[in-house]
């Protein structure tokens, strides 16, 4: 699926949903399918800043695709990061450059989160967007 | 006796919905809510009396001034002190910053500034930096196991150099009640100022600054039912007359020339710029208002609502109270095994409850405890048993499902 197809896929997901608790706990359950990386990954050059949970993001393009590999300390940032890698995982540089990433808005998920936690989950998508712009 | 179902009808905002549930509000160590008399204090005030105060000759500016003289009066009588003792402040941040920076003037290299580590930043940064910039020396009580100042730790670390001690009246995090009166002997007894904050401290029953023995003390409005950005820093007359206010300009000042200012003396002296009159109405409305319910009756009644929470919490697996102090007032404080904060009070927030995570503007408390984060439950009079029992329901069912 194209970057744009998995977002309306995951904005209609949460659309169907109509609670936030229960929003919430298909986070939580998502945050189940984020394998807990191998120390490599989680060191502490590759925490994003600006995000009060910690988070690590070590991304590389292997073959051309992306390949992200996230973590986080809290649950609901992993089951948010979970959708965040189904995104904008196995995709080019220019994919990536070119599209514009509105699941967080669409989906509902920055109401689920703090001013904050909100600017730290931004960070995260700069952080991306930044390494699809290096070696242009 | 008051019933806390009778007092709701006072807070609207107890009736809201959070995320489809009935709002339960337990931050209230971070902002109470405020009752419908205060809000038409102020109300009243803006449709009556609103000018500016003590310079103006005309009528509102004249009933102005009164409404918020009457104020000092009011929070004089509510912590036992004098008139011109009362220095209105933006809350009790801004106090503290106040005091510290008025003693920058007499702090040297030699001197002391003792805290204890239970300290919220506002009462830890603002005598660290003091000590920075001054080069006196910054020493930190350490806490006992049950989360008490360790007043022999204390009396050792307190010497004849030491200028000020600075402590909570009660812990943001762990509630602790600190026994402010035998901190006050070894702080005298070392010729030392000391300085309370009084923030989660005002509100949990009668405070008198002559009883506990501050030199000065410290506390915000929005922490017990006033509108946000008012507050109070007392101070003992005679300590204030031998410090030098740190802030300038008009309100504050006697005769103002090109070559040479004279000051106001206190409490006028050390409230430069227009005060927050209409703040000051509605913090004396507050006071008037916990006054009239009963100051020990309150008090009675939230340490009744702290001890169930507690009881409630032992009750949840896998949850540990942090703290066991002899009194505590106000909140209580946990972790849970194998789940973040964070994640727990983002889910009791989706079920309804208000709730605060993280560091509590207490770092070096819980780096104290070993942590990076818990979660504080701090209800108020106007909170039900019933309620604290639904919180117990509901975070038993987040733990659950956060541990899945």
């Amino acid at each position: 699926m194209t970057i744009k197809e998995t977002q309306d896929s995951i904005i209609a997901d949460f659309k169907l949903i109509g609670d936030e608790f229960n929003r919430y706990t298909l986070l939580i359950e998502l945050s189940k399918e984020l394998p807990k990386p191998e120390p490599e990954h989680l060191r502490d050059e590759l925490l994003v800043e600006g995000c009060q949970s910690r988070v690590w993001l070590d991304i590389d393009y292997p073959d051309g695709l992306s390949r992200i590999i996230a973590y986080s300390d809290t649950l609901i940032i992993r089951g948010i990061l979970t959708l965040v890698l189904e995104v904008c995982n196995g995709h080019t540089k220019e994919e990536i450059r070119e599209s514009e990433l509105y699941f967080f808005e669409g989906a509902g998920i920055a109401e689920f989160l703090s001013e904050e936690r909100t600017k730290g989950m931004a960070q995260v998508i700069r952080t991306i967007r930044a390494s699809a712009e290096a070696d242009r | 006796m008051f019933r806390a179902e009778d007092i709701r009808k006072d807070f609207p905002i107890l009736e809201r919905l959070v995320n489809r549930r009935r709002l339960v509000y337990l931050d209230n160590a971070a902002t109470t809510q405020v009752p419908l008399p205060v809000l038409e204090a102020v109300r009243s005030h803006y449709f009556g009396q609103n000018a500016n105060v003590h310079r103006g000759i005309h009528t509102l500016s004249n009933e102005s001034t009164a409404k918020l003289e009457a104020a000092r009066r009011t929070a004089a009588r509510f912590i036992g002190a004098e008139e011109d003792e009362i220095i209105f402040t933006s809350g009790t941040t801004a106090s503290v910053n106040l005091l510290a920076q008025a003693y920058r003037e007499i702090l040297g290299p030699e001197d002391e500034v003792v805290v204890t580590v239970m300290e919220h930043h506002s009462n830890f940064v603002p005598w660290q930096m003091l000590c920075a910039r001054t080069g006196a020396a910054f020493r930190v009580c350490p806490l006992t196991e049950a989360g008490e100042a360790d007043l022999d730790a204390l009396a050792e670390l307190v010497t004849d150099r030491t200028k000020v001690v600075a402590c909570a009246q009660v812990s943001n995090v762990l509630g602790t009640v600190n026994p402010l009166g035998e901190i006050a002997g070894i702080a005298h007894a070392a010729g030392a100022a000391f300085a309370v904050d009084g923030a989660q401290g005002v509100r949990h029953g009668i405070t008198d600054v002559h009883a506990i023995g501050c030199d000065f003390y410290s506390f915000s409005g929005h922490k017990m039912l006033a509108p946000g950005g008012t507050g109070v820093l007392y101070g003992r007359r005679e300590k204030l007359a031998k410090l030098t206010p740190p802030f300038y300009g008009g309100g504050m000042v006697d005769k103002v020339t090109v070559q040479r200012t004279t000051f106001e003396p206190a409490p006028g002296g050390w409230e430069a710029g227009t005060p927050n009159f209409q703040g000051a109405v509605g913090l004396a409305a507050a006071m008037d208002y916990l006054e009239e319910i009963g100051r020990t009756e309150i008090a009675k009644y939230e340490n009744h609502l702290v001890t169930l929470t507690e009881e409630v919490l032992r009750d949840v697996p896998g949850v540990r109270v942090l703290g066991d102090p002899q009194a505590r007032a106000g909140c209580v404080s946990f972790t849970a095994e194998g789940v973040h904060s964070f994640d727990v009070a983002a889910l009791l927030d989706k079920l309804g409850f208000a709730v605060r995570s993280g560091h509590h503007c207490a770092q070096p408390l819980l780096a104290s405890l070993g942590l990076e984060h818990c979660v504080r439950v701090s209800p108020a009079f106007y909170n039900t048993e019933e309620e604290i029992e639904r919180f117990g329901d509901a975070l038993r069912q987040v733990c659950g499902l956060l541990r899945g």
